[in-house]
């Protein structure tokens, strides 16, 4: 395994949702990741000792609904929240 | 009642009921303390100094996050297994005042201990007037004349000699849901002050706000919280690196209140407790140390074992030398409780000053 990082996928997941008078109360947790380089190419970094990074992040947040959402809703509840599934690398 | 007094108003309204335990005014009582609920908080670096690539360092105390409200204690010396209804008198009223609210009342050795919480901190400090039924008030009077009752097993209900507790105004009010709402936070910085709009009701208008006491339980609250974590590897000029972070904030807010106007209460929340734990940990080996790093691993706080074991040798440590209820500061996240159905009575400081 050429990539030290544990395995992170990019995108988003409920991970709680309660529901009190009609207030759905959603955290869920965003998960950003770098691009992956292609297989040869990234064999051939770390064998040339090529200065390059796998930054990955994590964040979890609440997020509320007056009704229950649908997936549509929460990656618009995502968007308006900034959330972006790949960091730009520098 | 088959003997007794019963007098009730044009209204019908009862004012005097034999039968019943009316509350007296025992008398108006400053704190003894004030205390806060001390920040829970825990951390570790491991090799993070020197690392290659961009391993975070920033915001690893209690940056950012909001102030705690106080904590005020008073011993009300009032003896008996019914305890007192203490109204508060607070330190200012209107648009801007701070939020109060009894956040205990425990009976303590021949007193009652009660403890006020106030959203902000201030110079002043609330004050508490208190009722009891009269077998616990222990105020002796000179007076000679006027009117006593007593119920049918000679239990005094009631003695003009002693002042009366007198409501001018009351309902019920409903705290708000999440004490902060939209974003908790941006990467390393949190967001979690109480941005919660107040909820007013409204109640018999009366000449002068800031005469008014109220009594209001604080029965509501929230707790919320945010996590972020970063990790990174890779190659950083001719050397290996890993690193990775993790952190928790969070919050546990307390529903107050307000005299908001001549005739209108508000309900809103403060800051109770707070804490924040986060991990960091680095490594970086020349490229001829084959040796494994151990790789970031996204996760590795937020497992739920290393938090708990956090905060629970924290917490039982924190707790021996303060004078703060110990228990568990986290019972729940990203939610509330109890906001519904909060009874509160309104009365005048200067029926008893």
């Amino acid at each position: 395994m050429i990539n030290e990082i544990n395995d992170a996928t990019a995108g988003w997941e409920v991970i709680n949702k309660e529901v009190i008078d009609e207030a759905y109360l959603v955290t869920i947790k965003m998960t950003s990741c770098e691009p992956d380089f292609e297989e040869t190419l990234h064999a051939q970094m770390h064998e040339d000792k090529v200065d390059h990074t796998h930054l990955k992040s994590i964040t979890i947040d609440l997020f509320t609904f007056d009704h229950d959402p649908t997936t549509t809703e929460i990656e618009a509840a995502l968007d308006e929240r900034g959330f972006n599934p790949v960091i730009e690398r520098k | 009642m088959a003997h007794g007094l019963l007098v009730k108003n044009d209204d019908g309204d009862v004012l005097i009921d034999s039968d019943f335990s009316h509350y007296h005014f025992l008398g108006k009582y400053n704190h003894s303390s004030v205390t806060q609920v001390p920040d829970i908080t825990g951390g570790g670096d491991a090799n993070t100094h020197g690392i290659g690539g961009n391993s975070p360092d920033q915001n690893k105390g209690m940056e950012n996050m909001p102030s705690k409200g106080e904590i005020y204690i008073y011993s009300v010396p009032v003896n008996g297994a019914n305890p007192p209804i203490c109204f508060v008198k607070p330190t200012s009223s209107g648009a801007s005042a701070p939020y109060t609210g009894i956040v205990l009342t425990k009976q303590s050795g021949s007193n009652w201990e009660i403890r006020v919480f106030q959203s902000t901190v201030t110079s002043a400090s609330p004050v508490l007037y208190c009722f009891s039924p009269l077998n616990q008030v222990s105020n002796s009077t000179s007076t000679t004349h006027g009117l006593k009752t007593f119920n049918s097993s000679g239990v005094a209900t009631f003695d003009s000699r002693f002042k009366p507790l007198r409501a001018v105004g009351g309902g019920e009010i409903t705290s708000p849901g999440l004490a902060h709402t939209g974003s908790s936070g941006s990467s390393w910085n949190v967001s979690l002050n109480v941005n919660a709009s107040a909820v007013s009701t409204s109640f018999t208008t009366q000449s002068s706000a800031s005469d008014l006491i109220f009594y209001c339980p604080s029965l509501a609250h929230a707790c919320q919280k945010y996590e972020y974590q970063q990790a990174d590897s890779g190659w950083y000029s001719g050397d290996r690196f890993s690193w990775h972070r993790s952190d928790i904030w969070w919050c546990f807010y307390r529903s107050c209140f307000r005299i908001a106007s001549t005739s209108s209460f508000e309900a809103n929340y403060g800051v109770f407790a707070r804490g924040h734990f986060y991990k960091h940990e680095a490594e970086e080996r020349p490229w001829y140390d084959f040796s494994n790093l151990f790789g970031a691993l996204l996760g590795f706080l937020f497992g739920g074992a290393i938090f708990g074991a956090l905060i629970g040798a924290i917490s039982a440590s924190t707790f021996t030398s303060v004078n703060v209820e110990s228990g568990d500061y986290l019972p729940y996240s990203n939610s509330y409780r109890n906001t519904s159905g909060n009874s509160f009575i309104i009365s005048k400081a200067s029926y008893y000053d």
